[in-house]
């Protein structure tokens, strides 16, 4: 509520000194998460697709006998669609996410690859750029420098929020359907 | 309170604006205090004579806030106008009060000194005690069902003084553990109560109908201190000083304990002779017998997880080896075995979810007094198979729904002790019990020996309210059941003890939730029998796996009536709406899965597909998918918090290849608007 009003720049202060984050890619882009989020990674077991959600929902997995949704960042971040070669690194970093007020699950991250983990002083973390008035990528919290590289620092609980309507949109009721993404 | 009721009418309202102040649209914030100060408040009114300007708007604040207390939920926008309305018309009136409003007739006794001038102290948590308030909470909710069996149970025979015994024995060792955490008011009812207790144990009391009600008072009450803790503990409410009145508590206490002392020894004490007096004496001490350990809920369910990937892992192995064959014959020997082995381990491990239905039915003692009492019937409570096992979810939440019907049995079951003796039946209703494993389900019925039901009338009034067309035959059992049709009610909804109505529907709602159902069967002037069946675990349910759309599905089989091979000339259209099929002789709705699922049409010629008629409530459709691959046991999954919700989906089970298979809800899908045929797009 009134936290979307605060400005971006205000909470990269969150981040205390010294913080440890793991770091993965999408094609060239590197991100990183705070690491006390992730429980492990892990390499992508067959996924069940579940119906009428988001397309970034690649649906469920099984780890070791519990049910976990994942999500593909590719597609949540808009990259375009990538052919599986040999040089196939994909994973999934299973994160704790707050999905309602002390609530937490567990949810999986489909990523590229996954680099490292570094820890990042608040003098390599810069607030994001602001790109006018872009609310739509509120889930970053920041831009990190590491090794020559730049990072875009994710908060995990927004990336993962996902828009749930109460009747998620129905593709087979042709009287109204209004296939909006 | 100390001070003059105005003076604490007038701390209350400050208290209860700042309480409204801080009371956010959306959250609970507050609720709970606010409750317990307009409890306070309601109380102080209504033993104050000088306060009855205020009794209306007390009651009317109160019930506002208990209403939304009791649903669980949050603040409304109107909720805090209306309070905050309530909180200015308290204002006004308290202009209006009597400057010199005399403690006239304060909840306590003027007569007993004991309960004079008393300041009950909040309770502060101290966080950094959460480990051993856990450990006593959990014994004291313990300690508090054996007051309540033990009480009930000497009223029944006051002869056995070792209950007596065991209860005294209880509240002080609910003292002792509320002293060592510093939690004073609960001590110091704890104490009250101990103390009134002795006086019977020592013959110097009589046991009365006020001493009962006293004590199960006092029992109730330290119950909300423990459950109010316990939620602050678990974070399901918001940390803060926990108040709960006690005056007329104390005031009740302090009555009894006077007339005690007025007695004097010359009392007959009570008999200590009794052929059960003995130590060996079988009443509720005997619960000690099995060795009982504490596991954490959590580890237990993890254990059932891997135990699952175990027998999954296991399977795949096996399947590998039998292709070897010839070439491995004492592999699958051995195999075979291990699989033997690993089906005991998950036996086991799912017997550890199962728990008697004892402690449920135990608890309905209580239920049957009060409201026996309450209507002015006499009513006993039988029981038997209460060591009947089943899944401890069930046992839970199967609680509510035995309660409101054994209400339901006695508060328009069993007639009035003139009406029975008129009938030729004896003064005293029973209301009957009875657990039994059959055929794979739990089945619990609850029999009572009251008027019975009226077919007759059930019936027209069913008609009246157009839930039955007029000309449709229906048997015995349909008609009774229709007393569980949400909007149906021939007699106004049961007040339970909490004094809240609640409607058979709901009842129905919540045994089917548990996958399970109620029958009923009823002969007028004899009497009721409810019947509910329960699936013994909620853990595993045999599924039926379809195809739709290139995805694998599950179907629960209880939801399923039949499967049909499809014709094109099966499918009708009605006056251009919705698709129909015919099943033996009538038609049922259909719903296209694939499409409707995925948004894609099926590329399964008609003629290849399977119609799947399935039926919730009554309610039936034809699901279109392309094949039907089998039925399965499968072990059941939450979906986890992201999914639970889903409306489609009513869970995920771990399939034999490790792949996840969802669970369809089929009630949902039954539900769904009817389609006409999607248009290829």
């Amino acid at each position: 509520m009134a936290d979307r009003e605060t400005s971006n720049s205000d909470r990269h202060f969150r981040t205390p000194a010294g913080e440890k984050y793991l770091i993965f890619g999408l094609d060239e882009e590197n991100y990183g998460v705070p690491v006390v989020r992730v429980k492990e990674i892990v390499r992508l077991p067959g996924v069940t697709p579940v119906p009428q959600m988001p397309e970034y929902v690649r649906g469920v997995i099984n780890l070791r006998g519990k049910v976990i949704p994942v999500v593909d960042l590719r597609i949540r971040f808009r990259f375009p669609m990538k052919q599986k070669d040999a040089s196939d690194r994909t994973c999934a970093v299973i994160s704790m996410v707050e999905i309602s007020p002390g609530v937490s699950t567990p949810v999986g991250m489909i990523v590229d690859r996954v680099e490292e983990v570094c820890a990042l002083s608040p003098e390599e973390i810069e607030p994001p750029v602001q790109w006018g008035e872009r609310l739509e990528w509120d889930y970053i919290t920041g831009m990190g420098r590491s090794q020559g590289r730049v990072l875009a620092l994710l908060d995990v609980d927004r990336v993962m929020a996902i828009q749930q309507a109460s009747h998620p949109h129905q593709p087979g009721n042709s009287m109204e359907s209004t296939h909006e993404r | 309170m100390t001070g003059s009721p105005s003076e604490s009418v007038k701390k209350l309202l400050e208290q209860f604006a700042t309480e409204i102040s801080g009371a956010q649209e959306g959250t609970d914030c507050g609720l709970l205090p606010s409750l317990d100060l307009l409890n306070v408040w309601k109380t102080l009114v209504d033993a104050t004579p000088g306060l009855l300007s205020m009794k209306e708007l007390a009651s009317r604040a109160y019930q506002r806030v208990a209403d939304r207390v009791e649903e669980g939920s949050f603040w409304t926008r109107d909720d805090i106008k209306e309070l905050e309305k309530i909180q200015n018309e308290w204002a006004e009136l308290m202009k209006n009060l009597p400057v010199d409003l005399a403690a006239s007739s304060v909840v306590t006794s003027p007569a007993s000194s004991a309960a004079d001038g008393e300041k009950v102290e909040p309770i502060y948590l101290n966080w950094n005690e959460a480990e051993h308030l856990r450990e006593y909470i959990t014994e004291s909710h313990e300690h508090l069902v054996q007051i309540e069996q033990n009480l009930l149970e000497w009223e029944q025979h006051p002869g056995k003084r070792d209950l007596l015994n065991a209860v005294f024995r209880s509240f002080h060792t609910f003292k002792g553990g509320a002293g060592f955490l510093n939690l004073k008011p609960v001590r110091e009812l704890a104490h009250r109560l101990e103390t009134l207790l002795d006086l019977v144990r020592n013959g110097r009391l009589n046991f009365s109908e006020e001493f009962m009600g006293c004590v199960l008072m006092g029992k109730d009450r330290l119950e909300a201190f423990v459950t109010e803790i316990e939620m602050q503990l678990n974070q399901v409410k918001p940390p803060s000083p926990i108040s709960i009145p006690c005056h007329d508590c104390f005031g009740r206490i302090a009555r009894l304990i006077d007339s005690a002392d007025e007695k004097s020894s010359s009392n007959t004490p009570v008999e200590t002779v009794s052929a059960d007096s003995s130590p060996s004496s079988k009443s509720r001490l005997d619960l000690k017998e099995k060795a009982i350990i504490k596991v954490d809920l959590t580890k237990m369910d993890d254990l059932l997880d891997q135990v699952g990937e175990l027998v999954v892992s296991q399977g795949l192995v096996m399947q590998d080896a039998r292709m070897l064959e010839d070439e491995a014959a004492v592999l699958n020997q051995n195999l075979t075995h291990l699989f033997r082995v690993t089906k005991e381990l998950q036996k086991t491990a799912l017997s550890m979810r199962m728990v008697p239905i004892r402690a449920t039915f135990q608890k309905m003692q209580r239920v049957v007094r009060d409201l026996s009492q309450k209507l002015n019937k006499k009513v006993r409570l039988e029981y038997e198979g209460e060591e009947t096992e089943l899944d401890r979810t069930i046992v839970e939440e199967v609680s509510d729904p035995l309660m409101h019907m054994v209400s339901n049995s006695i508060a328009h079951g069993i007639e009035s002790q003139e009406e029975r003796l008129k009938s030729g039946k004896p003064e005293e209703g029973y209301v009957r019990l009875k657990a039994s494993h059959r055929g794979g389900s739990m089945v619990v019925e609850i029999e009572d020996d009251g008027a019975g039901l009226d077919r007759d009338r059930i019936l027209s009034k069913a008609r009246e309210k157009g839930l039955v067309q007029a000309q449709r035959n229906l048997s015995d059992g349909e008609i009774f059941r229709l007393i569980l049709s949400p909007g149906f009610s021939t007699a106004e909804v049961v007040t339970d003890i909490a004094g809240r109505g609640v409607g058979m529907d709901v009842v129905k709602q919540n045994i089917e939730k548990l996958r399970g159902k109620i029958d009923i069967d009823s002969t007028r002037g004899v009497g009721t029998i409810f019947t509910i069946s329960l699936p013994l675990t909620l853990a595993i349910i045999e599924g039926l796996i379809v195809i739709s759309g290139k995805r694998r599905y599950i179907l629960p089989v209880t939801s399923v009536l039949e499967s049909l091979p499809l014709r094109e000339d099966q499918i009708r259209t009605l006056h251009g709406q919705g698709e129909m099929i015919e099943v033996r002789g009538r038609w049922v709705p259909v719903l296209r899965l694939g499409e409707y699922l995925e948004g894609a049409d099926s590329v399964v010629p008609l003629e290849r597909r399977v119609g799947v008629v399935v039926n919730a409530d009554g309610r039936e459709r034809c699901l279109l998918v392309d094949d039907l691959v089998g039925r399965q046991e499968v072990v059941i999954k939450g979906l986890g918090e992201m999914f639970k919700d889903h409306p489609l989906l009513a869970g995920a089970a771990i399939m034999g290849n490790g792949m996840i298979g969802l669970i369809l809800d089929v009630p949902n899908l039954v539900d769904v608007p009817i389609q006409t045929k999607v248009e290829a797009t």
